[in-house]
């Protein structure tokens, strides 16, 4: 046995009839992933299974197959008395499930499964391992006490979560998850078809303005940072919403800069700020004095209602408060 | 044993003193990483050695075991008779070895160990294995053959030069057995994290300005199959020459646009003569075959050429009509 919750919670789903899971708000390729395999496992034990979400799928997401069923749901409308049972994936606290932090805990019987630190422990059962990269991973040692066969789409749906929380295993990762990883792809994940969704299928438009910032980004040696902006007058032109996640992996990749700094005015007056730290710098301590928040390495913030010229000033004062210190 | 060569390899070093190993033509990660690791095998089993390679090595390799046995040498004048054995590894021609086609390879015994398809077989003992990822990823295969000891040094040198050939596991060359043993070099000690800041996080500032002027000209050709940019020597001097210019755009941008097989970088490196980087999407498209075409050689998920002979403008443009024809 992996997990000593394991036999219980196999035990409650065996006894439900009609079962909820969940995808998070904003989900990504380890809740969407981690949703679709157990939505597989509990399908085949003949139970009925839905997969709500309080956010949209990404496009990047929709190779998986089945992912058109995840439906896209406003909780305070959701009739849980059809249900009797919640699985909850991957989710830290409930606002987190719903979308809301004024929607109270429903009237159900919930089941964690996570690996958030900060998880708030929610359910009436936590099964919650920290010490995972992925809640993928989780979900495999689940199944391995569960004595549940991993075919082709099980192991395509857990790899995928893998390779997403690990950033594609540029993350920290242990060497056992390499050879979980290993093993998904003898049993039949497909990396190369995850890797191309998930990491090759930028927009040519976002190429375009990727371009822009990085001829634009300065190297404040002082203060040891990169920095870009781009406004929105540059932007319309291209994208309606960019995704420039790329350019984050290049400014913390700069050889003797402790981060970076990545702002981009995405509407009028509204500019989304994104810092990376390059090793040990603490970056949330300037997204939260700018608003928003974050972790250490990865942090950001969100400032609207300033002209784009205020934004940069204000945000470079503030970084370099904290980088001299 | 994974390799019926293995063992006459090993019969051919014992029986020498003293062995040159190679690092190919601007040499790459993997290049350098298998020869720093072939280096460190060769000291266990008692033998000097030296590795020489006709450009620079790569400065942020330089926390790599054996890095300071590398040596910049000019291949039409070096003495190689003080030599009596010669490693090639990671080179599928003679020419990537010298650094021109006008240069032979010296008359010493040669074992040529490489994982590129496009190899040439030209060594006096051959051991080419095009399924692994790395000339890194076959060199563990062989040294557990050996029964070499992989001491963390030795780990750290064979995984960084599987991170560097793989992007970090990113690239479709990545199988089960790459991540298997990059697991077992981890567990001998290889520090994962600490290899990828060095490689991948290092760069300098004017390469990322390199990389923006790359996107810039990036265009989609009118086929809708690939990418193409074309950077002219004025630029890329005035960019000031930054490392690894054309194999990391080419390794992170150009083969990212959602709807195309494949994408090309063109650099005109020096005066008049254009160097041409492919990369494939997916594992679906091969793109040896155009840099055959063109000269080159290489895997189907990169590979490359040398174009020269004709203006800038003519250059690309054959480049880019012969790119059509594959699609």
């Amino acid at each position: 046995m992996n997990y000593k919750e394991s036999k219980k919670i196999l035990q409650l789903i065996k006894q439900a009839k009609n079962i909820l899971i969940n995808c998070h708000v904003h989900p990504d390729a380890d809740s969407v992933g981690g949703a679709l395999a157990l939505a597989l496992v509990i399908k085949r034990l003949d139970k009925k299974v839905k997969i709500v979400c309080a956010d949209p799928i990404g496009d990047e997401l929709r190779f998986l197959t089945s992912s058109e069923l995840i439906e896209e749901t406003d909780f305070s409308k959701l009739d849980y008395e059809e249900y009797d049972l919640f699985l909850a994936l991957d989710t830290s606290t409930w606002d987190r499930v719903c979308g809301s932090k004024d929607l109270p805990l429903p009237d159900i019987k919930i089941i964690q499964i996570d690996h958030h630190k900060t998880n708030s422990m929610y359910g009436q059962i936590n099964l919650v391992d920290y010490t995972k990269k992925s809640n993928c991973e989780i979900l495999y040692k689940v199944f391995e006490d569960w004595q549940v066969k991993i075919d082709e789409k099980l192991a395509q749906y857990l790899l995928t979560g893998i390779i997403g929380d690990t950033g594609s295993f540029q993350y920290e990762t242990p060497p056992e998850t390499l050879e979980l990883a290993a093993k998904l792809m003898r049993l039949g994940g497909n990396k190369e078809e995850i890797s191309k969704n998930l990491s090759r299928s930028v927009e040519f438009g976002d190429i375009k303005i990727i371009g822009e910032l990085l001829r634009n980004a300065v190297f404040d040696k002082k203060h040891k940072f990169i920095w870009c902006a781009i406004p929105y007058k540059f932007i319309k032109n291209y994208s309606e919403d960019p995704k420039l996640d790329a350019v984050d992996l290049l400014l913390q990749g700069t050889r003797g800069a402790t981060f970076g700094i990545r702002m981009v005015e995405k509407a009028p007056k509204e500019v989304s700020v994104s810092l990376r730290a390059r090793d040990d710098f603490d970056t949330s301590k300037i997204s939260v004095e700018l608003g928003g928040g974050g972790h250490p390495v990865a942090s950001g913030a969100k400032i609207v209602g300033m002209n784009f010229n205020e934004v940069v000033e204000k945000v470079l004062q503030t970084a370099r408060k904290y980088a001299s210190q | 044993m994974t390799y019926r060569e293995s063992q006459e390899i090993l019969a051919k070093i014992k029986s020498a003193n003293k062995i040159l190993i190679n690092c190919h033509q601007r040499p790459d990660v993997d290049s350098i990483s298998s020869a720093l690791s072939m280096c460190q095998a060769l000291h266990q089993l008692g033998k000097e050695v030296k590795i020489i390679c006709p450009d620079e090595k790569l400065p942020e390799l330089d926390f790599l075991e054996c890095y300071e046995h590398f040596a910049t040498i000019d291949f039409a004048n070096f003495n190689f008779s003080d030599y009596d054995l010669f490693i090639i590894l990671d080179s599928a021609s003679q020419e990537v070895v010298t650094g021109s086609k006008e240069i032979k390879l010296p008359n010493i015994p040669t074992i040529v160990i490489d994982h590129h398809m496009t190899n040439l077989s030209f060594g006096d003992i051959n051991l080419i294995d095009e399924q692994r990822s790395a000339a890194t990823e076959l060199l563990y295969l062989l040294f557990v053959d050996w029964g070499i000891k992989i001491t963390r040094p030795l780990a750290t040198s064979l995984l960084t030069g599987i991170l560097g050939d793989t992007g970090a596991f990113e690239y479709h060359n990545t199988t089960p057995k790459t991540l298997q043993i990059a697991s077992k070099l981890m567990k001998k000690g290889a520090d994962k994290d600490e290899i990828l800041l060095k490689i991948f996080r290092s760069k300098q500032l004017n390469l990322l300005k390199f990389w923006g002027k790359v996107l810039d000209e990036l265009e989609v050709d009118e086929s809708g199959k690939f990418t193409w940019c074309a950077i002219a020597y004025a630029d890329y001097q005035k960019l000031g020459f930054p490392q690894t210019a054309r194999e990391s755009a080419s390794s992170s941008f150009i083969r990212m646009v959602e709807g195309t097989e494949f994408g090309i970088v063109m650099l005109e490196e020096e005066p008049g003569v254009l160097r041409v980087s492919l990369r494939s999407r997916s594992s679906d498209f091969d793109v040896s075959e155009i840099a055959l075409a063109l000269g080159g050689g290489g895997h189907s998920g990169a590979a490359g050429a040398t174009v020269i002979n004709g203006s800038f403008e003519e250059s690309v443009e054959k480049v880019v009509d012969t790119a059509r024809k594959f699609i």
